[in-house]
């Protein structure tokens, strides 16, 4: 949403922040090294043994390495990871921790169970829960099939269900055929390299996802990357990459792919798709779209991104996705032409060599899928959650805090930068009873941002308060390019 | 209003910088925070009641240069574990731009120490003890600045 301004005093204190931490960590480093080179220089048996010469390794990691782990994050560790005792609802139940011995010591469980408004999960349409039809359906087909098929899909782990999520989930997002995998992380990192060989080029967004740059650098693709939404800079690296061709004899390239996210997970950004697609049909290449948040989760009927904007789906040659956010399972999906899903199946090392899908967790993505396809109420859901969404996050803008992402994408952060900050403000949260998926009712929601409102007044932290909410900003990705659309034909009917 | 995004389009290069550890040293706002920190040095030590310019001077300058000089051209590599060792020759003079020279946010950090030379040195021109300290504190920090002293390590210390 715009770009990141804040006051000068507000830049100087998160400057200062940063610095502040930075140098403590040094001088608490360098002070440790001083008192490890006087205990040897005393011959005092030190807590860890130094390993004799002849016997040395080299060390795993380097210590500066592991200096931001080590003296930074390991100050505000308590705030990540929380343990939880519930199912991921609207209310969920923290175990509460702090320091045994101090701040940046190890962390012990106070005894303390805290239960929490929930604001923090993906289970965006509430389907991780252990009541309802998915339920039974899920518990009817463990019996029929038990946990595991204990096999990889091509050898003996491929059942009906399996076939069934496959044909349901490519209906879905409306390509020829889909593939399913275990695990979304593996679905990127297993079938990126088979996408993109030796002579071809990856260029994916400077924010994608761990699995995403996992997959790329398996491959044996040149990889380059452009300034993150930027569609100036992705097409000049498009223009430089083709006039340049490959790197040391200016071959031209094989394939080009590239790499985007739906929705990003960190930043709630919506990928603006549909002048994507026309730098790739300009230029030839093949488009990789990451679904992961936005399935289930956008469009009218939560097909995705594609929907979203009104694209046809034969416009983006591969569609990828996850059952892990809207449809409470595990695993992932690829979604594409029959030719090239048939050559995943059999050449995929996801296909390959991973164990097949659980099929309770096929049974739960199927039922969920189903539920929101084909029953009266699916449609409302998505509805809701993004009726939702759009209210937390107008009445945020409202409020005075640097909301970033578009309106329409449930991911709604908050800036904080100043990591004294965003620690505290986790940790205050805490204390009023909120954990930083929507929940579905509109009070719980409003009790949040009060929450939320009532911290940051304490914390300073709305940046925005003074700027007008200017009424450009509050419009969605979709509105936007709608109206460059009447523009466009406006001026050529003119 | 300033501009806090990391987004450094290095000038010579259509990619975005990646390296989390150096990209904000091209952001106009630190650039103002460096110059007030040195100006608040002095006038620091002008309130603990140094009265000579020439030694309140020599300090800044001295100390600048310790400090500059550990933290630009000692340490290497990152503090982070996703870069995957990828720094770890590299001082962080070196990593700054993608190791691309003569690039604005260079010339201002080699610009600083020169400038804070000057003064000193007009400060002191009668004393020549302290004169001398300052020629050699800010040598080692300018010259180490030079794109010719890129990637390279006198005497193999640093390695």
């Amino acid at each position: 949403m715009g770009k990141h301004l804040v006051s000068w005093f507000v830049a100087t204190t998160i400057y200062l922040s940063y610095g502040v931490m930075f140098i403590f960590g040094y001088v608490e480093e360098f002070l440790s090294y001083i008192k490890r080179k006087v205990l040897f220089f005393q011959k005092k048996k030190e807590p860890t043994q130094p390993v004799k010469k002849s016997k040395q390794l080299a060390s795993l990691t380097n210590s500066f390495e592991s200096f931001y782990i080590r003296k930074i994050y390991a100050k505000v560790i308590d705030t990540y990871n929380r343990p939880i005792t519930t199912i991921p609802g609207t209310w969920i139940v923290v175990r509460d921790r702090w320091f045994s011995k101090g701040i940046g010591s190890e962390l012990e469980y106070t005894g303390k169970e805290i239960k929490c408004l929930n604001m923090g999960s993906y289970n965006y349409l509430g389907f991780a829960k252990t009541t309802g039809k998915c339920h039974m359906d899920v518990i009817k087909s463990t019996d029929e099939f038990s946990v595991g098929q204990c096999s990889t899909r091509l050898e003996l782990g491929t059942t009906r269900i399996h076939k069934e999520l496959e044909a349901e989930i490519a209906k879905f997002v409306g390509k020829e055929d889909a593939i399913i995998f275990g695990m979304g992380f593996a679905t990127n990192s297993t079938t990126i390299p088979l996408m993109a060989g030796k002579g071809s080029l990856i260029i994916s967004d400077s924010l994608n996802h761990a699995s995403l740059v996992c997959g790329s650098r398996l491959a044996h693709a040149q990889i380059r990357v452009f300034q993150h939404n930027d569609l100036r800079n992705l097409e000049r690296v498009i223009r430089d990459s083709i006039i340049k061709g490959q790197p040391r004899k200016n071959r031209p390239w094989k394939k080009i792919i590239i790499i985007v996210e739906g929705i990003y997970s960190m930043e709630g950004e919506i990928a603006p798709l549909p002048e994507i697609v026309r730098l790739k049909k300009k230029y030839n290449c093949l488009l990789f779209v990451d679904e992961a948040h936005s399935i289930g989760a956008i469009g009218p009927t939560g097909r995705g991104i594609v929907e979203y904007f009104g694209i046809n789906p034969d416009d983006v040659d591969i569609l990828m996705g996850t059952f892990t956010k809207s449809f409470g399972s595990v695993g992932g999906y690829i979604a594409g032409n029959k030719d090239f899903i048939n050559f995943l199946r059999l050449k995929s090392f996801g296909a390959l060599y991973a164990d097949s899908m659980s099929v309770p967790c096929v049974q739960q993505a199927l039922s969920a899928l189903r539920f929101i396809m084909y029953d009266k109420d699916g449609k409302k859901t998505v509805e809701k959650l993004r009726e939702n969404s759009n209210y937390f996050r107008e009445r945020l803008v409202r409020m005075g805090f640097e909301v970033m992402g578009d309106f329409d994408s449930p991911v709604i952060p908050i800036m904080l930068y100043c990591p004294a900050i965003f620690t505290t403000f986790s940790r205050e949260c805490l204390q009023r009873d909120f954990v930083s998926v929507l929940p579905i009712l509109l009070d719980e929601l409003k009790n949040a941002l009060d929450i939320i409102s009532e911290v940051g007044d304490i914390l300073m932290a709305k940046y925005r308060k003074e700027m007008n909410v200017d009424q450009q900003k509050l419009l969605s990705p979709r509105k936007k390019f709608e109206m460059l659309q009447n523009q466009q034909q406006s001026i050529q009917i003119k | 209003m300033i501009k806090l995004g990391t987004e450094g389009i290095i000038p010579h290069k259509i990619e975005p910088n990646m390296n989390k550890s150096v990209v904000w040293t091209g952001d106009k706002f630190f650039w103002c925070l460096y110059v007030f920190i040195i100006f608040g040095f002095r006038i620091f030590l002008g309130m603990l009641g140094i009265s000579d310019p020439g030694t309140a001077w020599t300090i800044t300058t001295v100390v600048h240069s310790f400090v500059t000089f550990f933290a630009f051209h000692w340490i290497k590599g990152t503090p982070f574990q996703f870069d995957q060792g990828r720094y770890e020759k590299l001082t962080f003079w070196e990593q700054i731009d993608d190791q691309v020279q003569n690039t604005w946010t260079r010339k201002f950090l080699l610009i600083i120490p020169i400038v804070l030379l000057l003064i000193s040195s007009h400060y002191t021109k009668e004393n020549f003890r302290f004169y001398f300290l300052n020629v050699v504190c800010s040598s080692f920090v300018i010259i180490g600045k030079f794109p010719l002293m890129h990637k390279v390590r006198i005497l193999r210390i640093n390695k």
